[in-house]
């Protein structure tokens, strides 16, 4: 018997040792395969999306971005930049009506945000911030796209979309932060949920908002806040109600139309 | 039979068996492996590239290297080498007519691979010819230089405008730059958006027709915009069969063992069997994973639906044969000499 037989007869004996004792789980073996690969892979991958992206292809270059997140599943600004490219691509296609292009940008923003919220498992501390990402894209996507509004006006519009993700947030990592910034999301929920023709939807936000904002730790723009929020409910139950402060603020632009 | 003839007939049956299995193996992979990453591959074939292009490489790595360790001339010190030299004619005393055979096992195996995998992962059932278009002057177009012509270098009908340029920072407004477009002098239905960010890609389709020259004409805006080598192409109207583009991809997969080849002829007349080999392993992973070379543009190009048999695609090639020819020559001058 050779030394070389000994020392690989040694090294299989060791292995399987450790394995037995160790016992890894096949996500655990995956982890490892994707650890190992990593840096063999991810020059060419990171290669392959800036081409995508040079290219002009936004499903291309989001395409190859998934590819390169799976060895990197841990990497939650990551996947909100690449999702947040993704959904905000312009559309380079021509000919086409604008509903078309409208439902081509409903399609890329519910597919980055599906395939952000598939990353949050993996986020660990950086959940919440992935969370914060994901809630707002809808509110961005609609700015930057023309008749995304409306069409996402089925799917609840997007401040609905963007308060879901932010009662996800509030619920998972309750904090002061995640707390307030949903009760001051308040406004322009309402306003989406008028824009639907939704009154009742909205005076719930509106008390629903006016009832936290007694949580609110600045306890002087909590009142002003609350009083703005109880006028511009008077005024749309249909009260008598003093709307010049609420309509002098900006922050409550969102619903200056329906309170004219 | 010749002398060359049983080295080429040899080389190329030793070679195709022994790169079949890895070749095979790594092609089933990678379509597994694309079907279970990929769940919206149809909607970006290209972003399969990696799924073509690996098992075409395995093939050119493993031919390659078969051929290398299989024929004793390709390097120094290898037993048989001195019976070889005495039997076979020729400054490479076979090598040539084993990288020969090397290349015909290659293309045994990366034809049908090519042509039985990009329909597999998504390629487009038709392909069409992609020209890069040509500023004239400096390519930038903004409120004091309005104009910028592109010539376009086919005189075949086309289809479609794709504008990519740079945007430059603004020099009076962060307003985004409309652009008009003229085609021999007619102008063209408007862009679907003005230019805001660099590489924002807008494509303008318009009836098939052959075009000259496009102008564009500033309409307005704050930010400056500039044309380099790739911010502007056309698309040809005159569609060509998918598997022609896929044969294509499985010549060009070639080139890497061609190079390799004669690097390994070059480098194998004065180093023994390791060096060589590195050398040629590198060779070929450079020139296919690595990105340097035609092949790995090619693949992605086959996935897009892009024809390759274009100028560019030919111009490419023709630097990584001339490296391969030129190593071919340089190894028959080191052992002419070294016979002397």
């Amino acid at each position: 018997m050779t030394a070389t037989t000994v020392a690989f007869g040694v090294a299989v004996v060791g292995a399987a040792g450790a394995l037995g004792l160790l016992q890894p789980a096949a996500a655990d073996l995956a982890a490892a395969t994707q650890w190992a690969a990593r840096p063999l892979v991810l020059p060419f991958a990171w290669r392959g999306v800036r081409a995508a992206e040079r290219a002009g292809d936004p499903g291309e270059a989001f395409a190859r971005a998934r590819h390169l997140m799976r060895l990197l599943p841990q990497w939650a600004d990551g996947f909100a930049a690449f999702a947040y490219r993704f959904a905000l691509a312009a559309d380079a296609a021509t000919g086409d009506d604008p509903a078309l292009r409208a439902e081509r940008a409903r399609s890329r923003l519910l597919l980055a945000m599906a395939w952000m919220d598939g990353a949050r498992a993996d986020a660990g501390r950086h959940a919440p911030g992935l969370l914060q990402a994901l809630a707002f894209l809808p509110e961005v996507a609609v700015r930057t796209t023309p008749g995304l509004t409306a069409r996402l006006r089925a799917d609840g519009g997007a401040a609905a979309l963007t308060d879901r993700w932010l009662a996800v947030a509030e619920q998972q990592f309750p904090s002061d932060a995640a707390r307030e910034q949903r009760t001051f999301y308040a406004a322009p929920l309402a306003a989406n949920l008028l824009a639907a023709g939704d009154r009742d939807g909205a005076l719930a936000v509106l008390d629903t908002a006016i009832a936290r904002s007694r949580d609110v730790a600045d306890q002087e723009l909590a009142a002003t806040w609350r009083d703005r929020l109880t006028a511009i409910r008077r005024a749309l139950a249909g009260e008598p109600a003093d709307l010049r402060a609420a309509l002098a603020d900006p922050r409550f632009a969102a619903l200056h139309p329906y309170l004219r | 039979m010749s002398a060359r003839r049983r080295a080429f007939g040899l080389t190329a049956r030793r070679c195709a068996l022994r790169a079949l299995a890895p070749t095979l193996a790594t092609a089933i992979a990678a379509v597994v492996w694309h079907r279970a990453w990929s769940a919206d591959a149809a909607a970006a074939p290209g972003a399969a590239s990696p799924w073509l292009g690996l098992p075409l490489a395995i093939a050119a790595l493993a031919t390659t290297l078969t051929a290398v360790v299989f024929w004793p001339t390709f390097a120094q010190k290898r037993p048989g080498r001195a019976v070889i030299e005495r039997l076979q004619p020729g400054p490479l005393a076979g090598a040539g007519a084993a990288a020969a055979g090397a290349l015909a096992a290659t293309a045994a195996l990366t034809l049908p691979l090519a042509a039985a995998l990009a329909p597999a992962l998504g390629a487009p059932a038709t392909a069409f010819a992609v020209h890069a278009l040509t500023p004239v002057g400096d390519g930038l177009l903004d409120a004091s230089q309005p104009r910028l012509a592109l010539r376009c270098p086919t005189r075949a009908p086309v289809r479609e405008l794709r504008l990519q340029p740079l945007v430059g920072m603004p020099t009076e407004s962060w307003q985004a730059t409309a652009v008009r477009v003229f085609a021999d002098g007619v102008e063209l239905p408007p862009l679907p958006s003005a230019f805001a960010d660099s590489r924002q890609a807008v494509r303008l389709a318009f009836p098939p027709q052959p075009v000259r020259e496009f102008e564009l004409l500033y309409a307005g805006g704050g930010m400056p915009l500039a044309f380099d080598a790739d911010a502007a192409a056309v698309a040809a109207a005159t569609t060509h069969p998918a598997v022609a583009n896929a044969l294509a991809v499985g010549l060009l997969a070639l080139l890497p063992a061609f190079v390799a080849l004669g690097l390994a002829a070059l480098i194998g007349s004065m180093a023994p069997l390791a060096t060589t080999l590195a050398a040629a392993a590198s060779a070929v992973f450079l020139l296919t994973v690595g990105g340097v070379g035609p092949f790995q543009p090619a693949v992605v190009a086959v996935l897009r639906g892009e024809w390759l048999a274009t100028a560019a695609v030919f111009r490419a090639a023709a630097a990584s044969l001339a490296v391969g020819a030129a190593a071919m020559i340089a190894a028959m001058a080191v052992r002419a000499q070294d016979r002397r």
